[in-house]
């Protein structure tokens, strides 16, 4: 081969290896926006789910004021579970943030002029990860890292730079298993949202609606009333949106698994932007 | 039994306690039923609050014995809200299923 046709060859070979670091940058950046996406659309989900709670315990201390007068004892036995559960959504939104931050670090991970910076800043983000995955984690068994030897490690997929190789390959296997936590607390916490919104529409229909109703005098703001009533109704349909909702959780780990073994398409990650905009509409619906 | 099953009945056993039948039976009851029933009603919802919370919290483990006395427990205070004229009956048989739930309660601290 001459020296002309050896130089064409590898210029060729340098667009190739050009093109696909280009792609897997696109992948890798649009993959940062979806994490930092759905860490938006989870937290305002957890903040409906503290509203939610905090709501379905009022309408029960009224709804047991209703039959048996109600005392600070009574008060507090209930209002402390509420306090509890404000701590852990409090922690559990101070890991999705950590997660959001670990997913633009990786997209500048994927950006060669950025990289640098990134790899500075990509310790203390996992770190704080890790450590309050660990108290989230606690006892359960199922998520400790120790249980994860059965899985099927992760396999850093060849079309990324340098820079991200070495970033996921020490920590691809961190990472999973604080998605695995965010996917499991996200099902627990969506069993509860589902009691309390149940819990609230039935009591608050009939306080506000079937109470006024069977009272002797006609109902005082008849718009009002009707307006309760299609707002309890309806708040029927969140607990379905949030179904939908819930699995958002598992489409970022499972494509998160995908884009390292290098398998994920911009087309999957579409998807998994629509599917966190099943979650956000999920926390609409939950507060409105 | 797992955790999630033992929740699932709890819930159930709320909302069943908290609907609009059972509130209206109880409004007509004596002063002694009604604080009674509230107070039991309490416990529950106080127990699936702590349970939740638990869960959550990833502390809480298999409840085998419990649970199924809890199942038990449940399936009798369901054939009670058939009969709820019946309230003593059904105030005594609510009082050992949150009796259960209490033992179940020491369990999470």
């Amino acid at each position: 081969m001459s020296n002309g046709t050896s130089r064409q060859a590898w210029s060729l070979i340098a667009v190739l290896l050009a093109a696909t670091g280009c792609a897997s940058t696109s992948e890798y950046a649009k993959f940062a926006q979806a994490g930092s996406a759905y860490a938006s659309a989870l937290d305002h989900v957890l903040i409906a789910a503290a509203q939610t709670s905090v709501d379905a315990t009022s309408e029960r201390l009224l709804q047991d004021d209703a039959v048996s007068n109600q005392d600070l004892k009574s008060y507090r036995s209930l209002s402390d579970v509420d306090e509890e559960r404000l701590v852990t959504i409090g922690k559990l939104r101070a890991h999705t943030h950590l997660l959001a931050a670990y997913f633009r670090l990786l997209g500048d991970f994927a950006n060669t002029d950025a990289s640098a910076r990134a790899e500075a800043a990509v310790g203390a983000v996992v770190d704080s990860l890790s450590s309050l995955g660990g108290q989230l984690r606690a006892r359960r068994s199922a998520l400790n890292q120790e249980t994860l030897a059965g899985v099927t490690p992760l396999v850093v997929g060849a079309k990324v730079n340098a820079a991200l190789k070495k970033e996921l390959e020490r920590r691809k296997e961190t990472i999973r298993l604080e998605l695995q936590t965010q996917e499991a607390l996200l099902g627990e916490l969506a069993a509860e949202i589902d009691h309390d919104v149940r819990v609230t529409r039935d009591a608050k229909e009939q306080r506000v609606v079937i109470a006024p109703l069977l009272e002797p005098k006609p109902i005082a703001n008849a718009s009002a009333w009707a307006d309760n009533r299609r707002a309890i109704l309806t708040s029927r349909s969140a607990l379905d949106e949030l179904a939908n909702g819930k699995d958002a959780g598992t489409e970022l780990r499972t494509t998160f698994e995908d884009l390292v073994s290098g398998k994920v398409t911009l087309g999957r990650i579409d998807a998994l932007l629509a599917s966190i905009d099943g979650l956000l509409s999920v926390a609409a619906s939950l507060t409105r | 039994m797992p955790l999630d099953d033992v929740l699932d009945d709890l819930r159930e056993l709320e909302r069943m306690l908290r609907s609009a039948p059972v509130q209206e039976h109880f409004k007509s009851a004596s002063a002694d039923e009604r604080a009674r029933f509230v107070g039991l009603r309490q416990e529950v919802t106080v127990l699936v609050g702590r349970l939740t919370n638990a869960q959550l919290a990833g502390t809480l483990s298999q409840l085998d014995a419990l649970a199924g006395e809890l199942q038990a427990g449940m399936r009798d205070l369901q054939v009670r809200l058939t009969r709820l004229d019946e309230t003593l009956a059904f105030l005594h048989t609510l009082a050992a299923v949150v009796g259960v739930g209490a033992r179940i309660a020491l369990l999470v601290k």
